[in-house]
């Protein structure tokens, strides 16, 4: 076996460029593979984990004919969040953090101007684990608590013409349709990296909109994040069974599964693992390439080397070897070098927030990508590279064991 | 075409002796008025929930009117004011007038069954509508005249209405507002009306909006006058925002 290795590593240096241009098509397919694997993981995970700040929670606790008409936002279905509401949450095991919320439709008016936008009616401190709009606050400060402020997406303010300071005029309806309104100060201005929430969201706190919109004690929805996401369906289970002990009518507590976006996102990861596949085989032809030449430039030495006694199997193996030992080196250096083009782009991430259209895009998609490295992308990355090489080292050396020794060494 | 049935044909006309056109003018005889002065009440149920409003207001011809709310307190001196297309309101809690336009004047009033132009409008159905009788009925044992009107302009709320007037009061007892794809929106009766300043005025005016399912609004008039003064200072945009 020592032999057939060595005489695979000799062979390898016999026509060094061949060689390492047939490992580097390997390289340069790991590298894109690792990072897009990166690249992709850090998409998905941020729009996962946008989804659950923004919009799901974990779990969400909303009224059910909310959710069956959540698009226009009908504030008369809310549910009660008062004491009894907190009674119940402060009793739930595993919870990280939660926030009720009210969610609806505006005019802002800015000197005549008007346009349409959705408010978020938040609580401030409970939102600073959630929603995190004190950290996308990019001029002027984070909401205190006072009811007649506001922070605003930066797009939208643009859209007004408006800066921290400035005064604008909030037109609205009460849960009961009565039309209503504040007047509000402008206290920050937003950029998540979230286009729709940019462009069209503002925040105020919760007591003062509750006044406003007729709403004391009510939330559209209680948004819950727990400490772990996979406990998720089993204290869903425990919440319903408690609201409904206490009362609760019409109350449904929702996961993140059922928001369409995440049934896109499995859907993608395989779409994905589809297009590694297909970008590997491609890097493999040019090994494949290599090893069907190494055969016909070898015929004679093949010959040559069976009428001395050597067994199909050592002939195959030499063959395997080397091309083994092309995708083992490719694949190291693939791997390396795809996991620091991650490791290099991750802290600042990459911006594509022009090419997902801006106001236009109405998904919770991040604008900014951090690529995440993970160790099960590396390993299964180079295991795929690794195999691929050795299933093409087999196929061409299948000619190989197939010659006589005497038709071999007649070849010229 | 047999005599029997000619004759069934025109015995409305024989009967009552009137065109649509000239129904259509009594109708809007008693529904429009020069000017008004009134106060009325909104009982709104919507969803097994019943809430009452109350308003006062001031009227003067198609282009101006004024009103305001009274009750309840939270309502209290949310304002509107209408100059011809345009439509004003104020909110205490904002003390600025704001302009409403296009399809907010289309949108639930306070909440009501009523838009804001169904509550605002005075505007007499001829100069609007192209009327045809479409014949004779009994509604709620009362005897009708059944009238189609199609808008003859795209500018109104309704491209067509169904009416069925009283033959003996000629007061709308019930309405029906289509849109033009001919979708039914609203439902109107008139449960009630007074004699003032020689029109038969309705007075207690129910409103269905079929669109929001499980809903209506009862307007009633608890005072009204008809051919009021109305003070110059009122239809102005400076009393909206005393």
């Amino acid at each position: 076996m020592g032999y057939v290795i060595r005489m695979a590593l000799r062979n390898l240096t016999r026509n060094t460029r061949r060689s390492v241009l047939s490992a580097l098509a390997i390289v340069i397919a790991l590298a894109l593979i690792v990072f897009a694997q990166g690249f992709i993981r850090g998409l998905l995970d941020q729009t996962t984990d946008n989804t659950a700040r923004l919009k799901t929670g974990h779990l969400r606790i909303a009224d059910e004919d909310y959710l069956r008409q959540e698009r226009i936002m009908p504030l008369s279905e809310a549910v009660d969040a008062g004491p009894e509401m907190d009674r119940l949450l402060d009793e739930l095991p595993g919870v990280a953090a939660r926030a009720k919320r009210i969610r609806f439709g505006v005019l802002l008016n800015h000197e005549g101007d008007n346009v349409p936008a959705m408010g978020v009616a938040i609580e401030p401190d409970a939102e600073r684990e959630i929603f995190r709009v004190n950290e996308a606050i990019v001029e002027g400060e984070y909401l205190s608590g006072a009811p007649d402020e506001i922070v605003m997406g930066k797009g939208l303010a643009g859209k007004l013409d408006l800066a921290p300071g400035d005064t604008l005029v909030l037109i609205t309806q009460t849960a009961y349709g009565s039309p209503t309104g504040a007047n509000l100060v402008v206290r920050g201005l937003v950029e998540s990296g979230v286009g729709q929430v940019d462009q069209t969201h503002f925040f105020l706190s919760l007591p003062g909109a509750q006044d406003m919109l007729d709403m004391s004690g009510m939330a559209s929805e209680v948004i819950i994040m727990l400490e772990d996401r996979g406990a998720a369906s089993a204290l869903a289970g425990q919440l319903r069974q408690a609201l409904s002990e206490a009362g609760y009518e019409g109350v449904a507590v929702r996961g993140m599964k059922s928001d369409p976006i995440m049934a896109f996102m499995s859907l993608a990861e395989t779409i994905y693992f589809i297009i590694y596949l297909i970008i590997l085989m491609v890097a493999s032809t040019a090994i494949i390439n290599t090893m069907l030449m190494v055969v016909f430039e070898r015929t004679r030495e093949i010959g040559m080397m069976k009428a001395l006694g050597m067994s199909n199997r050592s002939i195959v193996g030499v063959l395997v070897f080397e091309s083994g030992f092309i995708g083992l080196g490719g694949s190291i250096a693939g791997v390396i070098l795809g996991a620091a083009l991650i490791l290099l782009l991750a802290p600042q991430g990459v911006d594509f927030s022009g090419a997902m259209g801006g106001e236009a895009n109405p998904t919770m998609i991040a604008g900014v990508v951090h690529p995440q490295l993970t160790a099960f992308a590396v390993v299964v990355s180079f295991l795929l590279g690794l195999v691929l090489s050795l299933v093409v080292g087999m196929m061409a050396s299948r000619r190989a064991a197939k010659l006589s020794p005497a038709e071999a060494l007649r070849t010229i | 075409m047999k005599p029997v049935l000619l004759i069934a044909l025109l015995v409305p006309v024989v009967l009552f002796g009137l065109t649509a056109e000239e129904i259509v003018e009594r109708l809007d005889g008693n529904q429009t008025f020069e000017t008004i002065r009134y106060e009325a009440e909104m009982t709104i149920s919507l969803g097994g929930q019943v809430r009452t409003k109350q308003f006062e207001g001031w009227g003067e011809g198609e282009d101006r009117a004024y009103f305001e709310f009274t009750a309840p307190a939270r309502d209290r001196n949310t304002r509107f004011l209408k100059l011809g297309d345009e439509m004003w309101m104020w909110l205490p809690r904002v003390g600025k007038s704001t302009k409403l336009s296009g399809h907010m004047l289309r949108q639930s009033m306070m909440g009501s069954d009523f838009s804001y132009s169904d509550a605002s409008g005075n505007d007499a159905l001829k100069e609007r509508y192209e009327a045809e009788l479409a014949g004779t009925d009994t509604l709620d044992g009362r005897e009708v005249f059944v009238l189609e009107l199609v808008a003859t302009s795209e500018d109104v709320d309704y491209a067509r209405q169904k009416v069925w007037v009283d033959t003996a009061d000629f007061i709308p007892r019930k309405v029906e507002y289509y849109a033009s794809s001919g979708k039914l929106l609203k439902e109107m009766r008139v449960e009630g009306f007074e004699r003032i300043a020689g029109r038969n005025f309705p007075t207690k005016v129910r409103m269905t909006n079929l669109l929001r399912g499980n809903t209506y609004t009862l307007m009633e008039f608890t005072e009204v006058e008809l051919d009021a003064d109305v003070p110059d200072r009122v239809l102005t945009r400076a009393y909206l925002e005393r």
